[in-house]
């Protein structure tokens, strides 16, 4: 028995030097439940990897919690120089890291690739008086406190949206009345039952309630118009805000050179294929697209410009 | 062996740990700096009136308790033993679960479970165990493509 | 009427064989994971979604409303049974369910949880076809005020758990709420109590703490005491199926299970815990048997069973009616629409009917397969408690282990775990109820939340909870609640002692 298990692992262990491992197996840690944002990127982009044969044996790893420095520690130290893994990111972790002083920061793991986003919006129930984002602005600017934001997690890209927009507007960022929400739809019916003010978040919760007549976007916070969305940038309105909540992916830190390049590689040929184009559509996400290395020098920008905006909030020293 | 004679002391104990707790949470939340952002209620508030109650009724535990006149009660005994082996198999666990992987690690639980519950039979309780360990990480990184670690049983 | 032919035109797509397979084969599947605690049915369809991108739509989601239904059931098996609960939803299942397990009668337990899940599922799901979007309108009504309102009914719960001595009752409550306030404040995102701990930010989870509490405790109290006083567990004493008096105590919990459970199912805040603590409570009020509530009540099963069924028919109301994902698992059903291309929402009965009523359709046919296979198999599973007791609580813990650990896939956890179960084995030993801890650790963080979020919208103002007619209503009935045991009591005292 000794030398049939022998021979077997002989075998296995010349199947493993015949290619890259992760030719045959990748996993991709998920710092976030099943069924969130990051999931869902990771899990479209196992599909396309797997429909285009790029990697096989896909495995995603749940690792939740802590606004995703759990998962992002773990795969920092656990994973450090396993070349068939990859963990997927984006601002949610760029500005958790600070606000729960994590240990672990996005230094100890290397951009790969930034992959897709989304813009947020401002929507109003259609009870709302408010009919436009100045008016909206003017009631913010004349009460600050009486504007209640309906959103996400304190943190979240949401609550980043209302502290440069009340940046923008000249009001203190600290006296927003920001009333977070666990998820779950939770922000999204407070919105439309008409329990807050005005309700912020990524435009694609939002889309079949405005479809539906339900809710009324006054402001969308991209750079320009995004076709099939009928509302106004900040922009436009006079008002310097952009925000993107974007999502990427992450290479362990001790890889080799050659590994990561395959890595690399392996991601620029998914995002040029058709099935990708499919999924971002599916999904209403911006195609963002940036290879390793510009996606490294616009990470560090957004670390540095978050956790600015996150002071001014109050939510980190 | 652990031979419970009376309540009371036990009681007295439990009251004062609850009442520890209380006093505890209200200071440890008293060091967690001021919040700029606006809320009309912030984070303190429950966790000062968490601990006022757990003050509260610490201090109500003890009077129940020493209200109790001695000598009628039957004392209860515990085996101190047994649930040292039990703890020291999930502590086991927390630590190995991951080097040693799944299958070995749930034997060792449910060995020391079971001989704590005074099973001697060691090799079927071996094998249950790791039948029992083998399904569940069968079922699970096939069926259900979830990786339980598979620790040093690489296969 | 339309509704009606629909539907009809619905079990045409339902009952072809290939659906009918795909139906069983998600009732079989959801049972299975319900009894393993840690995966649920969020993560059975993320895992599955890839794989039925290839399928009909129809089918994928007759599939994943079998999984829905069926895990449900699964999770009050092992709650009955093993103490441990698969789901927060079967916690109070728990209670009664494994004290009828201990007297013999965990057949009659398995039965009527059985029964009265269909019952409920079916009545609810037949509510889901005809009031869905007149019911979700009345749902968007409810703010922070009326939710906050409705977690103080459900925390009258607790007065129905407390046991013997009133001290130690509420010690458990005020160890439920402090262990729920650990981890980081929505409101705020400070960290309340995890002591520079990652892993606590998110709190510590329920269903770490049920499992440690129910399944762990008890094993070190068993454990311990196993030399001195041995309790006998009886698998089967006497008949395995209901008798005349199960069903005339059973019949009304069911009813008034589903009727509370579907409408607060449909909340987007609502969830399946809450139901079961307001139907354990108003079980216990109504019934001629309060003393047995805590000893293996079988209204104390019957009606919390019913009243998580239909909640969870309930979650699928705002998600059909209104693209609405209340819950992790209509989340992913969420997610599966999109994948297909298909947004539910206001217009998804008309732009998708076939569907839609295809899917209302299996769910009844899902609902017949779950009592087809639960209720033989109910004299079958009991049969587990005959299993030698070291075996049989080395497997409670292996799969508590299990459990805990697939959660998060954190070793944290695990250890956490032994913690719990250590203060579950001295609560036992100073004779202090742990039901309430768990109740008080559920419901105390919405409360929490919900007050702020009210007072912060209001801007400080505390009148937002009576000028809600909705709120003051239900912070009414809260009361009366709480008051009418204590004046009948006061009555009852007064005609003994004139």
């Amino acid at each position: 028995m000794t030398i049939r298990r022998r021979v077997l692992l002989a075998a296995a262990f010349a199947v493993g030097l015949a290619g890259p491992a992760w030719a045959q197996s990748l996993d991709i840690t998920v710092p976030s439940n099943p069924g969130g944002g990051f999931d869902q990127t990771a899990r479209a982009l196992q599909g396309v990897l797997e429909k285009d044969k790029l990697a096989s044996r896909i495995q995603i790893i749940n690792t939740p919690g802590g606004g995703g420095t759990i998962g992002l520690a773990q795969f920092a130290t656990t994973k450090a120089k396993r070349a068939g893994s990859i963990m997927v990111g984006g601002l949610a972790i760029v500005s958790a890291v600070p606000i729960n002083k994590a240990p672990v920061t996005l230094d100890q793991v290397k951009p790969l690739a930034r992959l897709t986003g989304e813009y947020l919006v401002l929507a109003v129930p259609k009870s709302s008086p408010l009919q436009s984002v100045e008016e909206l602005i003017a009631k913010f600017k004349a009460d600050p406190r009486s504007v209640s934001w309906g959103a996400g997690s304190a943190g979240s890209a949401d609550h980043l949206l209302i502290g440069l927009l009340a940046q923008a507007a000249g009001v203190e960022p600290k006296g927003i009345n920001y009333i977070a929400h666990s998820g779950g739809g939770e922000a999204l019916s407070a919105v439309i039952g008409g329990h807050v003010t005005v309700g912020v978040s990524g435009y694609g919760e939002f889309e079949p309630q405005v479809a539906a007549g339900n809710l009324r976007v006054l402001a969308i916070s991209s750079e320009q118009r995004i076709a099939g969305i009928d509302a106004p940038t900040f922009k436009e309105k006079g008002l310097d805000v952009t925000l993107v909540n974007w999502r990427g992916i992450f290479a362990p830190p001790g890889l080799k050179d050659d590994e990561f390049k395959a890595l690399a590689e392996m991601v620029d040929k998914a995002v040029k294929s058709p099935a990708w184009k499919e999924a971002l559509q599916k999904h209403s996400w911006q195609d963002l697209y940036l290879p390793a290395a510009p996606f490294e020098t616009y990470l560090s920008r957004n670390r540095s410009s978050v956790t600015a905006v996150l002071k001014d909030i109050g939510l980190a020293q | 062996m652990l031979r419970m004679t009376s309540y009371k002391p036990y009681g007295v104990a439990f009251g004062a740990a609850l009442a520890l707790l209380g006093a505890a949470m209200i200071w440890v939340i008293s060091l967690l700096p001021d919040t700029a952002a606006y809320a009309a209620v912030g984070p303190k508030m429950f966790p000062r009136l968490v601990g006022g109650g757990l003050i509260l009724t610490g201090l109500a535990v003890i009077r129940e308790a020493m209200s109790i006149v001695p000598g009628d009660e039957d004392a209860i005994e515990y085996d101190v033993l047994p649930i040292l082996a039990i703890s020291a198999g999930l502590i086991f666990a927390a630590f190995a679960l991951e080097r040693l992987g799944w299958i070995l690690t749930a034997t060792v639980v449910f060995f020391v479970t079971a001989w704590a519950f005074g099973e001697r039979r060691r090799l079927a309780t071996i094998a249950i165990g790791l039948a029992l360990s083998g399904g569940t990480y069968l079922l699970f990184n096939y069926a259900l493509q979830l990786s339980l670690p598979a620790g040093i049983l690489r296969f | 009427m339309s509704s009606i032919s629909a539907l009809l035109d619905g079990f045409s797509v339902a009952l072809a064989p290939a659906n009918l397979l795909w139906a069983s084969l998600g009732v079989f599947m959801g049972t299975a994971i319900g009894v393993l605690p840690g995966i649920g049915p969020a993560l059975t369809i993320a895992l599955l979604l890839p794989a039925t991108f290839s399928f009909e739509p129809s089918s994928a989601f007759i599939l994943f409303g079998g999984i829905y239904y069926g895990a449900v059931y699964g999770s009050s098996t092992t709650a009955i049974l093993l103490n441990t609960p698969g789901e927060t939803a079967s916690v109070v299942t728990a209670i009664d369910g494994h004290a009828m397990a201990k007297q013999g009668r965990g057949a009659q337990a398995l039965a009527t949880a059985a029964i009265g899940s269909f019952v409920a599922g079916t009545l609810a799901t037949a509510a889901l076809t005809f009031v869905a979007p007149a019911l979700v309108t009345l749902a968007l009504k409810f703010g922070p005020a009326e939710y906050f309102a409705l977690m103080v009914l459900a925390l009258v719960t607790v007065t129905s758990l407390l046991g013997t001595s009133l001290p130690r009752g509420f010690a458990s409550i005020f160890l439920g709420l402090a262990l729920g306030l650990v981890g980081m404040d929505v409101q705020t995102g400070q960290a309340r109590f995890t002591f520079g701990q990652l892993e606590l930010l998110d709190g510590v989870g329920t269903v770490i703490i049920a499992v440690g509490l129910f399944a762990v405790g008890e094993a070190l109290y068993v454990v311990a005491r196993e030399r001195f006083h041995r309790e006998e567990i009886y698998a089967i004493k006497g008949s395995v199926w209901m008798s005349r008096e199960d069903w005339r105590r059973s019949w009304k919990p069911w009813l008034r299970g589903t009727v509370i459970g579907f409408p607060i199912g449909a909340l987007p805040a609502g969830g399946a815990e809450i139901p079961t603590f307001l139907s354990y409570v108003t079980e216990k009020r109504l019934t001629k048997h309060p003393e047995e509530f805590g000893k293996g009540a079988i209204e104390a099963v019957a009606g919390p069973e019913a009243a998580n069924n239909a909640a969870v028919a309930g979650v699928l109301a705002p998600l059909l009616a209104l693209g609405l994902p209340t819950s992790a698992t209509a989340a992913m059903m969420l997610a599966a629409f999109q994948q297909y291309g298909i947004q539910p929402g206001p217009l998804l009965f008309q732009t998708n009917s076939q569907l839609i009523w295809g899917l209302l359709a299996s769910l009844y046919i899902g609902n017949v397969m779950l009592l087809v296979l639960n209720l033989p198999l109910a004299g079958l599973w009991v049969r587990l408690l005959l299993i030698p007791r070291p075996w049989l609580y080395g497997g409670i813990l292996v799969f508590a282990t299990l459990g805990v650990y697939t959660l998060d896939n954190s070793l944290f956890d695990v250890a956490l775990l032994w913690g719990i179960g250590m203060l579950g084995l001295a609560m036992r030993m100073l004779d202090v109820p742990v039901a309430p801890c768990i109740v008080a650790l559920i419901l105390g963080p919405m409360a929490e939340q919900h007050l702020r979020r009210a007072l912060s919208i209001s801007q400080g103002d505390p009148l937002v909870f009576v000028s809600s007619p909705l709120a003051a209503g239900i912070l009414g009935l809260a009361l009366a609640f709480l008051l009418v045991p204590l004046l009948l009591k006061l009555r009852q005292s007064q005609a003994v002692s004139p």
